[in-house]
């Protein structure tokens, strides 16, 4: 029995622990003003804020710069997967640890290689796009590569034998059977691009500014207001991808 | 033998992993409409054999001819090589009609429903065919893997111990059930086994196998009966001795 309470301790503690900063952000962004311990007011003041043109430009930009990076880290995962996951070649093993290093850096230090490295792209919209590829593209080849290594030879022989092309086996087979890591991949790349600031603050020009810089900005002058929403869109964002990801993921599980 | 009634044949055959030289210069043949067994222990290099022939791996010297034909050099997917893993290896996202309609849909056959119905009638699994492979047991998955390789009428069958995974009782069922269908398709079958009792049982010959090589060839009752190597006298002995075993067993029982 007083394991029991004591697990049960532990599991609410934790639980508060992380639901806290979510519901306080949501908080922020209905408070007009905090000045007591708990707010006694509420309003969508802050709301109808973000209704001006370079707010709503932002969450543009958040989106644009957040789906074509993800477009290309998933395309580039699936694809890159396969390759490693299929074929033999030399210093495969060396080459995929390489691909996979800028996980383990900070990405501050990668902006600043990407920064030295592609002079040419310095403040546009596709150094933003390479900074969001290069941290989380390894990432999401971990998870499709983890997936697809888990389909047994025997599937993709049997294909081949009864008449299947690459190209169809990869459509047909591989890539249905990949799906876990697949879906894992897109939730993970949307939610990373969408809320990355170290790259972006990093790597930003002046007309692609995103959600996360300007919760660090408006963070730095104290308008917790604005930052609550913007906070509040992207954790909204970042669930309802999750949500939709795992709904496709039932709906056309069929196994 | 004429290269008409020739249904597989294998020249000097090798295969190496790394440092590791697994399959030894390999030579023998399949006479058409015949089912061969490749016999050994594990590890000894037939199901090696087996996917050269299927083309999944090339070999690093050696021929592959299907009757006249070399296919050596033929990708898998042009092979027209049927194989049944012991694993069944049913695509596990598509239905029992799914996984027996994959390759007539590669081949856009004109026929499809007609031909599946009748393959499914026959390997007795009508009414599976709305079932994933997760909701068949496993003697019902070996029918349609069976199933699905039969139906795009492969050249070749390749058998890589298909009953390991079935019960006693459905072993014997299956056995006699791939026996007749090999023989009523005419169908060039090599079968992959380390069973001996299987191998004399199902196979009109049986390839001894030993660390890549080839040891003996010949009929089940010959290489039982009058084998020439000693290590075919041990290898088959082994059903001698179960056989002695059971016997002892009766008379304790009785």
């Amino acid at each position: 029995m007083r394991n029991r309470i004591f697990s049960a301790f532990v599991i609410l503690f934790l639980s508060i622990l992380i639901i806290l900063p979510l519901s306080i952000t949501f908080l922020l962004s209905v408070v007009p003003v905090w000045s007591e311990a708990i707010p006694n007011e509420f309003g969508l003041i802050w709301w109808k804020e973000i209704l001006r043109p370079a707010y709503v430009k932002a969450i543009f930009n958040t989106f644009v710069v957040a789906g074509l990076s993800s477009i290309c880290i998933v395309v580039y995962g699936i694809v890159g997967s396969y390759l490693f996951t299929y074929y033999d070649f030399m210093g495969k093993d060396f080459l995929f640890s390489m691909i996979l290093s800028p996980t383990y850096v900070s990405c501050t230090v990668v902006s600043l290689g990407l920064i030295v490295a592609y002079v040419p792209l310095r403040n546009t919209l596709w150094m933003m796009i390479l900074g969001n590829f290069v941290v989380v593209s390894p990432l999401v080849m971990k998870y499709v590569h983890s997936s697809m290594i888990k389909i047994s030879k025997e599937l993709i022989e049997a294909s081949y034998s009864l008449g299947s092309s690459k190209m169809n086996t990869f459509t047909k087979i591989i890539l249905p059977l990949s799906r876990q890591g697949i879906l894992a991949g897109i939730i993970l790349s949307i939610g990373m691009c969408m809320s990355a600031l170290s790259i972006m603050l990093m790597l930003y020009n002046a007309g692609w500014i995103t959600i996360p810089i300007y919760i660090y900005l408006e963070n730095t002058t104290g308008t917790l207001g604005i930052a609550g929403v913007f906070s509040t869109i992207l954790i909204v964002v970042t669930l309802m991808t999750v949500y939709l990801v795992d709904y496709v993921s039932e709906k056309y599980a069929g196994f | 033998m004429q290269d008409s009634e020739v249904g597989i044949r294998v020249e000097d055959l090798s295969k190496s992993f790394g440092s590791d030289e697994i399959i030894k210069n390999l030579n023998f043949q399949v006479k058409r409409g015949e089912f061969m067994t490749l016999l050994g222990p594990s590890g000894c290099g037939k199901t090696t054999t087996l996917r050269l022939i299927l083309g999944s791996i090339l070999p690093n010297k050696g021929k592959i001819y299907f009757g006249d034909n070399d296919v050596t050099d033929i990708p898998c997917h042009r092979r027209n090589a049927g194989i049944v893993y012991q694993n069944y290896a049913l695509f596990p996202h598509m239905t029992a009609y799914k996984n027996i309609a994959f390759g007539l849909e590669i081949r856009d056959d004109p026929d499809i429903e007609a031909k599946i119905w009748a393959i499914m009638a026959k390997m007795n699994i009508l009414g599976l065919e709305g079932r994933y492979p997760n909701q068949l047991s496993g003697g019902q998955q070996q029918r349609v893997a069976l199933a699905r390789t039969l139906v795009v009428e492969p050249r070749v069958l390749l058998l890589d111990e298909p009953l390991s995974n079935v019960d006693a009782k459905l072993r014997y069922e299956l056995r006699s059930e791939i026996k007749d269908l090999q023989k009523s398709m005419g169908i060039t079958t090599l079968y992959v086994t380390h069973d001996q009792e299987e191998a004399l049982i199902i196979s009109d010959r049986i390839a001894i196998m030993e660390s890549g090589e080839i040891v003996e060839v010949g009929s089940p009752g010959d290489l039982y009966f009058n084998p020439e190597k000693e290590y075919t006298r041990d290898f088959l002995g082994i059903v001698e001795k179960r056989l002695k075993n059971l016997e002892n067993f009766r008379k304790r029982a009785r």
